[in-house]
């Protein structure tokens, strides 16, 4: 009787296993905004979403934009200062004394997902004694609505 | 009774396997390594650096390669390859106005939509040319005035000379001392007052030729900690 009732249990968690794996699979392979299987979540403290700007802040941070002089000139955030890696140390002199003087949050933003400009640019600038340094998850595509 | 339940235990561990262990079942290419490292020479301002691989399984083709920046090129040596044919990434970077240790990224992506791609990394130690320690000069809020100093060496075989410099805080005294022209100096920092937090900037120009280069920086604090 034990071993029956054991059986029809441990036959339903194996049809709901398989269900879900199937569930999962097709949303996997169907749902337009998947992420791929491969893909980790950020887990740096200082990696920001654009809610979280909205959210803490009010959208009152001072930008960083790290991409390059062209992309900069065909779009930026208002009043975002460009401070790219490859640039350290022609631009940083220059806008030092803005950026250690802000009473805004700082937040860095590059291209996109794969860029990492924003990250390193984050972390030189903490190397420096900036204390309130964000880098922005998804970039410019992310600002721009790309 | 038994028989099916190990029947559906199989069934559940088949069906289990491109979760628990996805990189077995998908991936066909083979880096012999992921990661490059590489020290480049004084004024180096760009390397070239290969990512040989080997397609294992089934004949395989390059759906993609991208890098994480501009300052990264990379492209594989064709477009298909055999089951067993090896190949390679070839990346070039870009360093010129790069210091200390940079890393880049390449994306690989092999076969069909939903592979994983691989990535590969290039991290390069650009050898600065000139060397400030400490990096950071701090007093502690309160603390006695005294000047600190920054102790300047110049890294590169060539002499630099440094031209000028000059404080981003105007309460703050910077001077600069030659030891050994060329190739040593030093640099005093004294803030008039320690009673305020403050984050400030010596800003140095030097001769140095690529423009990339020519402006230094070495910083000084006044905060809670000292």
């Amino acid at each position: 009787m034990m071993r029956r009732f054991l059986g029809i249990c441990l036959r339903d968690v194996v049809l709901l296993l398989v269900l879900t794996l199937i569930a999962g699979a097709i949303t996997k392979v169907a749902h337009p905004a998947a992420p791929g299987w491969y893909l980790q979540p950020e887990t740096d403290e200082h990696a920001v979403a654009r809610a979280d700007i909205l959210e803490r802040w009010k959208d009152e941070v001072l930008w960083i934009d790290a991409r390059s002089a062209e992309a900069y000139e065909a779009g930026h955030q208002p009043g975002a200062l460009r401070l790219a890696p490859d640039e350290w140390n022609v631009l940083l002199p220059d806008l030092f004394e803005q950026i250690a003087s802000s009473d805004r949050p700082l937040v860095v933003y590059c291209d996109g997902k794969k860029c990492g400009k924003s990250k390193e640019v984050a972390n030189k600038l903490r190397d420096v004694g900036v204390p309130e340094v964000y880098h922005l998850l998804g970039g410019w595509a992310e600002l721009n609505g790309k | 009774m038994i028989a099916p339940m190990n029947k559906a235990a199989a069934f559940c561990a088949v069906l289990l396997m491109p979760v628990l262990f996805p990189g077995s079942a998908l991936a066909a290419f083979k880096f012999d390594q992921t990661l490059v490292e590489v020290q480049p020479g004084f004024g180096e301002e760009r390397l070239t650096v290969t990512f040989p691989f080997t397609n294992l399984d089934t004949p395989g083709s390059v759906r993609s390669i991208e890098t994480s920046c501009g300052c990264l090129s990379a492209t594989a040596d064709k477009k298909t390859y055999a089951a067993g044919e090896k190949g390679m990434v070839t990346a070039v970077f870009n360093i010129k106005g790069y210091n200390g240790s940079v890393e880049r990224s390449i994306t690989f992506v092999s076969g069909s939509k939903g592979d994983a791609p691989i990535r590969l990394a290039v991290r390069v130690h650009v050898p600065e040319l000139i060397e400030i320690e400490p990096k950071m000069l701090s007093w502690g809020l309160g603390e006695a005035v005294a000047p600190k100093v920054f102790k300047v060496t110049v890294k590169s075989p060539d002499a630099i000379n440094i031209k000028s410099i000059a404080s981003t805080r105007r309460n703050v005294s910077v001077a600069l001392k030659t030891v050994t022209p060329g190739r040593a100096y030093e640099i005093e920092v004294k803030p008039e007052t320690t009673s305020e937090v403050m984050l400030g900037m010596v800003k140095i120009d030097t001769d140095i030729k690529a423009r990339e280069q020519q402006r230094q920086m070495a910083f000084f604090r006044i905060d809670k900690k000292g």
